[in-house]
């Protein structure tokens, strides 16, 4: 391709000829941000992001839209196009209404995708949702028992009848993972070397350790106290979080660790300069803050006041502690609940909080106050010690006085104050004093760092940097006392820190992505949620009453399966669809918009939920990019969107705004391949979608003939979405409804998990060996007492190459008969094959964009290959010309310049009228037809007996337009003719090659014939020799040297004579010349289902789905659908491609396992240790089905049979006409009556 | 003038205003009286009624021109179907005109002493549904020439050495745009013919149209014949249905006398035109919108490259000229170039048709020589403003354009100057604002057009514009904030540098010209929370002036909110909070006792 050269941000560069200034700084590495365009449509310069600076232009110029022209000078980053981008995505989100991530989440200090792990809860997938969960927080046991959950004071379900219960579920699973089975272990990489120190082994120190000895760094965690677990072990009572728990999570860290030192304290055992010394290139300051803040009042020393976390700490320690009958708690923070309730467990009669302020101010959870009073603690509000009295050693009076609350202070709570001569006095036999936690700094040496105004360690709070290098610190000794969920994340935060200074890394935070929010609580108009059905809230299941007293059992007891399951559906799924593949979130994070910069009035339509099976339409979030539209018209020409009203009211959506599927749509889902935000987006079949960031598989779709690249998103055992990468060779990014949404309904389907066989006319279920023994013997008998005549097999084009391959191999080599064949497929089409030697196509889809006319053949490609209609569509507008035959008027009518009318009574006729036509005027391609063709002279003449004909007689049709369209066809550079294999007789097969031929226009580059089929693999099914004349590679079984080579390799005979087609294999069933049969699933239909079925005959059947209903065969062996097989498929184009395996057998066994089993239950040794094994096989005897390259995309895909000019080579290097042929068609009775 | 020539056959001519402007002023009624009368009297065979089309004075419509055998030709204005009467007795019969119905003479010669028309040139004279008229006033004797004359190069080359521009408003020489789509291969051409007048206040077109639609037709046919086009679409608001009616008149008079189809006056020239009715939306008028719209899509415009002689209609070269453009082409091959160009400024040749309008005495369609300064149009022709207030500024160029400031009305009326300016040309709206305009009102009421006629599609244009019309909502309001107009220049700077078509990019020029101009109103409205000009009702107050007031009750009676109250001869008392500040009292009031501030 011609280049021209320009100069791209100041460097002189080149790109090909035709390009736009985005595609040419493309091509030299530069991205132009854009939103409106895609490369599969016209460019329509809407959002504008693209402007880039060309020195001359008037201003700025859309890149997807302005051609390049030499010597430009094009600039794409200046400060004034940045400031332009940024306002062009301003004035966008000014009018974007919707949460790109759920408030649950971004209320979570630890960023926990909340709504993704309760996604995955609702779709069962237990052990995926706590991976996500370990991604922020390697603590889910105890935070999911512990945390003030600020997620839940978020959840919009607020407005409904009370938030989810998020923190049950996430202790669900949490529970599950630890309950069933193997917990869950998550990958370490590769030690690095790197050591770290983690001083105090609480939740911060903990959870930067697990990031850190994730990412291979030796980890060393030291912690004063006996055991690790910091307030976690000494500070939240049994009752709460069961050591034994604890100890387990606390496990799955330590493991991941270098070494744990307990009992050693800082500044008396180690120091931080010990342990530089010692080799720790950075270390983590986790000290806590565990020092109790003292009551300042007089009698405060006495023996009977204790500390709250004091005493907490000594019941955690197994110290004997009575607290006596009368028990004053001072404070009103989770601490000063806890001290209370377990002073109640440990015997006190009479438990009572004494706290200043009101309840209503009250710091503690509300769940754990309530607990408390069901369990009996008392409150007294509005009330503050001022002294305390001794008897016997010991607390025995407590002076108090009462408080009102004045105006609110700094805290923006109600400042207490005494009210004078109000005080009174409580009897106590112990105080405890809980009012608050500070830092215990004694062990870090004075002026080593720096710390805060409030005495906690100085760092920067997004990334935990201390003012000496090295050194990072997080959690309470750096906050203050704070929560557990807040010291994870910033035991998180560490980590990453930590690992960049590790590799020399500047230390930066993580880039905050943009978030669009549709504000708090308030600012949501309920009646968005008018439709959702009212659940209440799950109960969280609780130890009553009694079972709690003087006991420290834990008191709330976790969901049970069936409640986490109905909990997780109450979720609203805030989050958008879209939020990791959405490019306006992408773009606005990178330009780091202010979106309330440009605010002003919101569009706030209603969500499109119920207005089409597949296609969620959310109009709040539309850019006006007009994606959507284009793709419709310009490549799947359907028109089903549009634009209306005008102004900021323009919306994107179906005319007069009907509902999507009242309109023409065709359900491709192209839409939503092509838009940039969640406006359009799949409904997955599954309970709740994501978004999950999934891993995708890259396969071929099975259901048609094309073979279109499809890239599966893999949920657990089930297809959520399905994409195809823009560029594909195929079909370049497009898909049609089948691709797009068919193998996201594969899970629902009613999948045979187990093999059955027939007992007393029903099916039961049995094992494996069973089974396959069962078929094998049954097979074998009938092969033993009738011979292998007596047995066929029907196989089908949805299985890969290789199991076709297989099966084939089992009929031929144990069942030693050539009785096999398709009832979904055609075998190998003889007129085809006597013209070219094989029956492929033989030109390729991309030829038909660089052809100059297309003839489309007996088939509505619209309908049947919509992929192919797109490539038409765009041939045409580029300039291609279009003929089209058809029985019935198609949907390309409308774009062809000659519309004929034709059918199988008439087609022969006309077919042969135009071969004459040509025969007769010498409009041969003399030079092509001697070089490359054979019994040309023959065929000629035989023409000649049928001299032109009336063309003038064939029903329906314009002589004219018969000759406008042979002369359009001969004029052609590059005609290509598109015709379907299911449809189409032999005798219009062998006239289009043959009209082909003798004009040169098959067998050049980029001109020949299409062959289309229905079938995903029907080309491979023939190729592999799935028919009972051909050997695999199209080889006739009848020649010695095929036959030979064969047995060479498989070690057994091919059996010599040709077998039945599976048309002759029913009719030998019904005449009970057929005794056994092999059916492969899905191939069985209707009739010839029942007919083989029902006849007393030995059936085996290998099947997806369970059978409906009978008659039934009497072994079913469940198989594998497409996306869980490994494999290839040969497209139409002769393209062979690889299937992936995406998701697992329901039954455990790939089909190529099944039918391997069964050949050697039937005495046929097969022992391919995997799948490649038979493809190496199928290349040594098929050499051209080897795939050049193996790459993990279809770029890697080969075809044949296109030699290096592209051109195709014949199979016996000659093509042939086949004069004989001709008087077996069907002739016009005019020729005849002429000749 | 060659107003004189329907003189002298002897019989009286009496001719009636029929274009829209007539028709709306109760033309058609007049004529029907006239014609009436005329038989009634018995004076059929001596006196001639005619419908002619727009004759300039819209301010003064219904217009009847009478020409007798001898003598004078008068102008009757605002003539009511009962005054026809008296004027055929006392004028037709009795030779004495009815002098306190006739515009004075003076007067006439104001309007059109420093006009020039050319393209106007048979409007108001001919007959806009008779073809023969229009053949009687030279019509097609330019396309007569250029087919047999003339190569479709000369005709380039003498159009483009006549400095015709563009009248549509961008100003693109046309003689080169044809050469553009001359030069274009391709065997399938279109002429279209860009009759969708969308700017508020602007109705040259429409006048046009329905005045003389054969001139336009015939500079299709030469436009046609020049680029090597077969093919015309005449693009016009379905909103002008008079102009159609009688474009599709024409076009049947022009068919059926050879003019149009096939081997055009037996030349080897085949041209055909149709109509295609837009819709009214504004964007139709951008070239690129406008040829969606003919093929049936969304009027949306889109990027150029490829410009329309490239790639135009259905991917075909198109030449697309606005009607007065095309208006001017026949006069230019009649005339030739040099008399063409000899009129107007070094770069603006020849004349330009306005649609006076706003706050002016003289409202109606004038055609001035390039060059002639805003002063002499809005008092010498338009005789100054019309409610004896001050003259504040001129908005040209519709939505797209933008005010002058009276203080720049020397500035001369030519493609550069106005530019200058802030103001564009564009197609000839030239309204006239006098001290009672808000001119954050007039900025906000163009952004509204411009608003509400987005086509959407570009995220400037579609939202930009929004936020704008918001920021001066709220200024207008008393809402203003003091960062507000630095807000309003970086989005209408954004605006206008980053949208896709002219709509969008222009679209922020009235703000830029009044804030240029009239920063101190922005000001006044936000930081002193008043309106100058009395205009922005949440920014006023209606007071009544006790020593004025008399107690007549009367304001009090129209008040629709009942906020005036008073006793009987008393001074009232209108309350602030309940007043809706509709302005109703005061104008009710006949002792101006209320007040505004």
């Amino acid at each position: 391709m011609a280049k021209i050269s320009f100069i791209l941000n100041g460097e002189k560069v080149v790109a090909e000829t035709g390009s736009t200034i985005l595609e040419a700084a493309q091509q030299n590495g530069v991205e132009i941000p854009t939103l409106c365009h895609d490369p599969r449509l016209k460019p329509s310069a809407a959002c504008r992001l693209c402007l880039v600076e060309v020195e001359g232009a008037r201003g700025p110029m859309p890149a997807c839209a302005a051609p390049l022209t030499e010597g430009m000078v094009v600039r794409t980053v200046t400060d004034e196009l940045v400031e332009n981008r940024r306002m062009a995505l301003e004035l966008l989100l000014s009018d974007h209404y919707g949460d790109c991530i759920a408030p649950c989440k971004s209320a979570c200090p630890a960023g926990i995708d909340v709504q993704g792990y309760i996604g995955l809860i609702a779709n069962g997938e237990y052990r995926e949702a706590l991976k996500l969960i370990k991604q922020n927080n390697p603590l889910p046991l105890v935070i999911g028992r512990v945390c003030p959950r600020f997620c839940e004071t978020k959840c919009r379900r607020n407005l409904l009848e009370g938030p989810v219960a998020i923190n049950a579920l996430k202790r669900f699973v949490a529970d599950y993972d630890l309950n069933n089975g193997t917990p869950y272990v998550p990958e370490v990489k590769p030690a690095t070397g790197h050591r770290v120190a983690i001083i105090g082994g609480g939740p911060a120190g903990l959870s930067a350790a697990y990031y850190l000895a994730l990412e291979g760094h030796e980890v060393t965690i030291l912690e004063a106290s006996p055991e690790l677990g910091g307030m976690l072990r000494y500070g939240i009572p049994e009752y709460r979080l069961p050591k034994a728990i604890l100890d387990k999570e606390i496990k799955s860290i330590t493991d991941l660790c270098h070494e744990i030192r307990c009992d050693v304290r800082l500044g008396q055992d180690f120091t931080i300069d010990s342990l530089k010394s010692e080799g720790y290139e950075a270390i983590f300051l986790a000290l806590g803050a565990q020092a109790s803040q003292k009551m300042k009042v007089k009698g405060e020393d006495l023996p009977g006041v204790l500390s709250g976390i004091g005493f907490l700490r000594e019941v955690a320690l197994g110290q004997k502690v009575s607290p006596g009958q009368k028990v004053a708690v001072i404070g009103g923070g989770n601490t000063a609940i806890d001290a209370a309730r377990t002073a109640l467990r440990l015997g006190a009669g009479q438990v009572t909080v004494v706290y200043r302020r009101s309840r209503d101010e009250m710091p503690a959870n509300s769940e754990e106050i309530e607990q408390a009073e069901q369990e009996g603690v008392k409150f007294h509000f509005l009330a503050a010690p001022v002294k305390i009295s001794v008897r016997k050693g010991k607390a025995c009076a407590m002076g108090c006085i009462e408080m009102a609350l004045g105006e609110p202070d700094s805290s923006g709570r109600r400042r207490p104050e005494p009210i004078a001569g109000s005080e009174f006095a409580m009897d106590v036999d112990t105080v405890i004093g809980a009012i608050g936690q500070t830092m215990e700094a004694s062990g870090v040496q004075d002026g080593q760092i720096k710390f805060n105004r409030r005495g906690y360690v100085s760092v920067n709070e997004e990334t935990q940097e201390t003012s000496l290098e090295g050194l990072f610190a997080g959690g309470d000794c750096t906050s203050g006392p704070a929560t557990v969920v807040e010291a994870v994340a910033a035991g998180k935060r560490a980590a990453t820190s930590i690992i960049q200074y590790l590799n020399d890394q500047p230390i930066s935070p993580p880039r905050k992505p943009y978030n669009c929010s549709k504000g708090e609580l308030q600012d949501i108009d309920v009646e968005d949620y008018a439709d959702v059905q009212r659940v209440p809230r799950g109960e969280m299941p609780g130890l009553d009453l009694q079972a709690r007293q003087g006991n420290f059992a834990e008191t709330e007891l976790g969901f049970i399966e069936d409640m986490a399951r109905s909990e997780s559906e109450r979720c609203l799924a805030c989050g958008c669809l879209d939020t990791f593949e959405c490019k306006l979130r992408e773009l606005a994070t990178e330009y780091d918009v202010d979106d309330t910069k440009y605010s002003g009035c919101k569009h706030h339509l209603r969500i499109r939920e119920n207005e089409h099976p597949y296609i969620l339409r959310d109009p709040n979030k539309c850019i006006l990019c007009g994606r959507c539209i284009r793709i419709c018209n310009e490549v799947e020409g359907i028109s089903a969107l549009g634009f209306y009203n005008r102004g900021f009211d323009t919306m994107a959506g179906p005319a007069l705004d009907v509902p999507l599927c009242e309109t023409a749509c065709d359900s491709c889902g192209q839409c939503i391949s092509t838009c940039p935000t969640g406006a359009l987006t799949p409904k997955a079949q599954i309970p709740k979608q994501g978004p999950w960031e999934l891993e995708t598989v890259p396969t071929t779709c099975p259901y048609c003939g094309i073979g279109c690249h499809l890239e599966l998103s893999v949920l657990g055992d089930k297809i959520v979405e399905v994409s195809s990468p823009i560029g594909s060779p195929v079909n370049d990014g497009n898909l049609c409804h089948k691709g797009q949404f068919y193998p996201t309904t594969l899970h629902n389907l009613k999948r045979l998990r187990t093999p059955l066989i027939k007992r007393d006319g029903t099916l039961v279920e049995a094992s494996w060996e069973e089974a396959i023994a069962l078929a094998g013997s049954g097979l074998k008998g009938i092969r033993d007492k009738i011979g292998s005549d007596g047995l066929a097999v029907l196989s089908s084009p949805k299985l890969t190459n290789e199991e076709n391959y297989l099966v084939q191999k089992l009929a031929r080599g144990a069942l030693r008969t050539n009785n096999i064949g398709s009832l979904a497929a055609n075998g190998v089409n003889d007129s085809t094959m006597k013209c070219l030697g094989s029956d492929a196509s033989t030109c390729s889809y991309s030829d038909i964009l660089g052809s100059d006319l297309v003839v489309i053949f007996g088939c509505d490609i619209t309908e049947e290959y919509p992929i192919i209609a797109m490539k038409v569509r765009e041939a045409v507008r580029r300039g291609s010309r279009l003929i089209t035959l058809n029985p019935h008027p198609t949907g390309m009518d409308s774009l062809a310049r000659i519309a004929l009318k034709v059918n199988h009574r008439t087609s022969v006729d006309l077919l042969q009228a135009m071969v004459g036509y040509v025969t007769a005027y010498d409009l041969v391609d003399h030079d092509f037809v001697s070089a490359r063709t054979s019994r040309f002279r023959d065929f000629a003449s035989a023409m000649k007996r049928y001299p032109l004909g009336e063309i003038a007689n064939i029903p329906w049709t314009r002589p004219s337009k018969i000759i406008e369209a042979i002369h359009l066809y001969i004029r052609a550079r590059k005609p290509v003719i598109i015709v379907d294999a299911n449809t189409a007789t032999p005798a219009e097969l062998a006239l289009l090659h043959e009209l082909g031929l003798i004009t040169g226009n098959v067998g050049r580059d980029g001109a020949g014939v299409i062959i289309l089929r229905t079938a995903g693999n029907a080309q491979g099914l023939i190729d592999m020799g799935v028919t009972p004349d051909y050997l695999p590679g199209q080889k006739p079984i009848t020649h010695v040297a095929n036959r030979q080579r064969f047995e060479a390799v498989w070690g057994k005979p091919v059996p010599v004579t040709r077998g039945m087609n599976s048309i002759e294999i029913i009719q030998g069933v019904e005449r009970g010349t057929i005794q056994g049969v092999l059916v492969m699933g899905s191939d069985a239909v209707g009739d010839m289902r029942n007919t083989i079925f029902e006849l007393p005959i030995f059936s085996v059947l290998i099947d997806t789905v369970f059978p409906e209903k009978p008659p039934y065969p009497d072994v079913v062996l469940p198989g594998a659908s497409f996306a869980e097989s490994d494999g290839t498929y040969t497209n139409c184009e002769r393209r062979i491609q690889h299937v992936r395996r995406a998701i697992s057998p329901p039954a455990g066994k790939q089909n190529w396992e099944i039918i391997s089993a069964l050949a050697t239950s039937l005495g046929y040794q097969m022992n391919y240790p995997a799948v490649s094994d038979i493809y190496q096989e199928i290349i040594g005897l098929v050499p051209f089905y080897r795939i050049t390259e193996d790459s993990k995309t279809a770029k890697g895909t080969t075809q044949w049979p296109l030699s290096k000019n592209r051109k195709f080579r014949f199979e016996r290097s000659l093509a042939r006409t086949n004069p004989d042929d001709l008087q077996n068609y069907k002739i016009l009775d005019v020729l005849r009556s002429l000749s | 003038m060659s107003w004189e020539r329907d003189k002298g056959n002897g019989s009286w001519v009496v001719k009636v205003g029929l274009a829209s402007c007539g028709i709306a002023a109760g033309g058609q009624r007049v004529y029907d009286a006239l014609k009436a009368g005329i038989i009634a009297r018995g004076l059929k065979d001596n006196v001639e009624v005619r419908r002619t089309g727009c004759m300039g004075m819209c301010y003064s419509e219904v217009l009847v021109e009478v020409f007798p055998p001898l003598g004078r030709r008068v102008f009757y204005r605002n003539v009511t179907p009962e005054q026809i009467q008296r004027i055929i007795e006392e004028h037709i019969i009795g030779g004495n005109p009815v002098t306190e119905w006739i515009i004075p003479a003076d007067e006439i010669d104001n309007l059109l002493s420093k006009q020039r028309r050319i393209v106007l040139r048979n409007c108001g004279i001919i007959d806009p549904e008779s073809i023969d008229d229009c053949l009687a006033s030279d019509g097609y004797k330019a396309l007569d020439k250029v087919l047999h004359s003339m190569s479709p190069q000369v005709v380039i080359d003498e159009v483009t050495r006549s400095g015709l521009r563009g009248r549509g408003g961008a100003g693109f020489p046309t003689g080169i745009k044809w050469g553009f789509a001359r030069k274009s291969p391709g065997s399938q051409k279109y002429v279209i013919c860009n009759a969708d007048e969308g700017d508020p206040g602007a109705f040259m077109d429409r006048s046009v149209l329905e005045s003389d639609p054969h001139t336009v037709i015939e500079g299709m046919l030469i436009a046609g014949y020049a680029i090597g086009a077969s093919e015309g679409y005449i693009y016009v608001r379905a909103e002008y249905p008079l102009a159609i009616h009688r474009l599709e008149i024409a076009l049947d008079q022009a068919r059926e006398r050879g003019l149009i189809g096939e081997s055009i006056l037996d030349c080897d020239f085949d041209f055909n035109i149709s109509i295609r009715q837009g819709a009214g939306a504004f964007v139709c008028g951008e070239e690129t919108a406008l040829m969606a719209s003919i093929e049936g899509k969304r009027g949306m415009p889109n990027f150029r490259p490829p410009f329309p002689a490239q790639s135009g209609l259905w991917g075909k070269p198109t030449n697309i000229n606005n009607v007065e453009t095309l208006a001017n082409v026949s006069w230019i091959i009649l005339n030739g170039a040099n008399a063409y160009n000899a009129l107007g400024t070094e770069k603006s040749k020849g004349t330009k048709v306005f649609a006076l309008a706003g706050k002016i005495a003289h409202g109606g369609l004038i055609e001035v020589p390039m060059g002639i300064s805003l002063k002499e149009i809005v008092f010498d022709i338009g005789g100054g403003t019309s409610e004896g207030l001050d003259f504040k500024a001129v908005q040209m160029g519709g939505p797209s354009g933008g005010v002058i400031p009276a203080s720049m009305a020397d500035t001369p009326v030519d493609y550069d100057s106005i530019t200058k300016t802030g103001a564009i040309m564009g197609s000839g709206g030239l309204i006239v604002m006098d001290e009672s305009a808000c001119m954050v009102d007039v900025a906000k009421f163009f952004l509204n057009f411009t608003q509400d006629e987005s086509c959407g599609k570009c995220t400037f244009c579609r939202i930009g514009t929004l936020r704008m019309r918001e920021v001066l909502d709220r200024i207008t309001k008393g809402e203003g904030k003091e960062e507000d107009i630095e807000h309003l220049e970086e989005l209408a700077q954004g605006v206008k540098k980053a949208s896709l078509c002219g709509l969008g990019q222009t679209a922020p020029n009235p703000v830029l010209t009044t804030l240029r101009y009239f920063r101190d109103e922005y000001e006044a409205h936000i930081q002193e929370k008043i309106c100058p000009a009395k205009k922005c009702e949440a920014l006023i107050t209606y007071e009544i002036i006790p020593e004025k007031c008399p107690g007549c009750g009367l304001c009090a009676k129209y008040c629709p909110v009942e906020a005036i109250s008073g006793e009987k001869k008393k001074p009232h008392l209108i309350d602030p909070d309940r007043c809706i500040r509709c302005g109703l009292c005061m104008s009710v009031c006949r002792l101006g006792a209320i007040s505004v501030h």
